[in-house]
């Protein structure tokens, strides 16, 4: 690994705590202040986007010139990236929550999508194992097709289950190029990139599971009951994409994955990895919402 | 007639247990972590032992020459006769995966069978596991029982006392707390 490479994993990070963010005032439907270029976006928008530009200026001036590190410097540097990750994750993973993207069941659709194909390409799965899996992916594309109201213990399961199918993308991932600075893996600075931003995206899901399946368990006790109640419109959306727009969305998932599978574009996890992100982030911007009944 | 009540700092010590729940329930989030992320851990370790043993493995006579019980879980040191007359370590790492009385009945210098990983560009070499526990390592999960017992006591406080997980999604007014708004006196 160059500095280059640590640069796209550190500017991964950075544009997706950003997008965090962003996506969290969005959905909370915080004023946000309207930008200094274009009033259609945001501050935060053209942030990211300042941002994404500075980044990759920076990058190719980086990998152009690719100075000669040593060893301790490049420990240096991934240490660095890996302090601040790790402090990032562990409070608002664990701590404080709260740029944790809420989600619907036609997200957590896609993202169900997304995680098996990973996993049944990498690994021969048990008839057991299979079922396990699959019984519970129909019965949320099931959900996301209909438009009634889900009461708030379904939706907790609902959300379990997403952080799940986060679980399994996280543990396809390789996050050697997080913590070896001689790490000889072939990619691409945009394959870099993408790790770093999915690697935080997945791995503050990751931490957050231990803290969902805390407070699942608590709800043993009847008396806890109500706190999920309460909990659930800070992670679950009533709103949905319509129907028609939705499969469509599904189908064109299908397609760039059975496309970059023909072409070899990406590497597999990457184009995985950037699904994910585009599913939870842009999935349901271009359209109008309509609430459940 | 007259109320008795009990002494202010009386009452105010049979609140330290409530105190005590509350300091580790607003620790169990972290300690469930931590114990997850070590059991883990220790169940990669041992896949990664039972890997090495399956495909490196090798069965030797290995005569104990220090037993420690205190040590990073416990661990026996043997030595077996390898070429040229040299000889070669194997360790027993955690002990307590294996039954306490048979533990008691070791002795240094007793000879026991081992299924060894040798010396070698192995990740768990020198490690041993006697071979007539081998079949019972092999189910073993590989996580010891205080990362358990971490794991199920902090599961227990955060079932009983749960508010800590849910702040940042629901305001201190509705989780029914009570004991910041009790006036002790």
């Amino acid at each position: 690994m160059n500095l280059a490479s640590n640069l796209a994993i550190a500017a991964g990070i950075i544009v997706e705590i950003l997008l965090l963010w962003e996506t969290s005032d969005r959905q909370k439907k915080n004023q946000s202040t309207s930008g200094f270029f274009s009033p259609g976006l945001s501050r935060l928008q053209e942030v990211i986007g300042l941002v994404l530009l500075v980044s990759w200026g920076g990058i190719a001036l980086a990998d152009y010139f690719d100075p000669p590190l040593s060893l301790a410097a490049l420990s240096a540097i991934q240490n660095a990236i890996m302090g601040f990750s790790f402090m990032f994750l562990f409070i608002f993973g664990m701590v404080s929550p709260k740029l944790l993207p809420r989600v619907n069941e036609q997200t957590i659709v896609a993202i169900s999508l997304v995680a098996f194909y990973g996993l049944f390409s990498l690994a021969k799965l048990e008839w057991f194992w299979l079922t396990a899996l699959l019984l519970p992916a129909l019965g949320v594309f099931g959900m996301a097709l209909t438009t009634r109201v889900i009461h708030p213990y379904l939706k907790s399961l609902l959300y379990f289950w997403y952080l799940v199918c986060l679980l399994i993308m996280a543990l396809q991932n390789n996050f050697e190029m997080f913590i070896r600075p001689t790490s000889e893996l072939e990619l691409t600075l945009l394959d870099y990139f993408i790790g770093g931003a999915a690697g935080i995206f997945l791995l503050l899901h990751s931490i957050f599971l231990a803290r969902f399946f805390l407070m699942l368990t608590a709800l043993i006790r009847p008396a806890n009951r109500h706190l999920i109640v309460l909990a659930m419109p800070q992670l679950f959306d009533d709103q949905q994409i319509p129907r028609l727009k939705f499969l469509v969305i599904l189908a064109l998932f299908g397609a760039i994955l059975a496309l970059n599978r023909l072409t070899g574009l990406l590497p597999s996890i990457s184009a995985l990895n950037l699904l994910i992100l585009l599913a939870v982030h842009f999935m349901e911007r271009p359209f109008q919402l309509t609430e459940r009944l | 007639m007259r109320v008795k009540r009990w002494p202010r700092s009386l009452s105010e010590l049979a609140l330290l247990p409530d105190v005590l729940l509350w300091f580790l329930a607003a620790l169990a989030p972290l300690m469930f972590l931590f114990s997850l992320i070590a059991g883990f851990d220790q169940a990669a370790q041992h896949r990664g032992l039972l890997a090495d043993l399956a495909a490196h493995g090798r069965v030797v006579s290995a005569e104990i020459n220090q037993i420690d019980f205190e040590s990073q879980r416990g661990r026996i040191t043997l030595f077996y006769p390898a070429e040229n007359e040299q000889r070669e370590l194997a360790v027993i790492r955690i002990l307590e995966f294996y039954p306490a009385d048979w533990l008691n009945r070791l002795e240094k210098g007793q000879t026991l069978e081992l299924l060894c990983v040798p010396p070698g560009p192995y990740r768990h070499a020198y490690e041993a596991v006697p071979l007539q526990y081998y079949p019972a390592f092999q189910r073993h999960p590989g996580i010891t029982r205080d990362i358990w017992a971490v794991f199920l006591f902090f599961l227990l406080v955060a079932i009983y006392r749960p508010h800590f997980l849910f702040l940042g999604f629901v305001p201190v007014t509705d989780m029914s707390v009570t004991l910041l708004s009790e006036n002790p006196s």
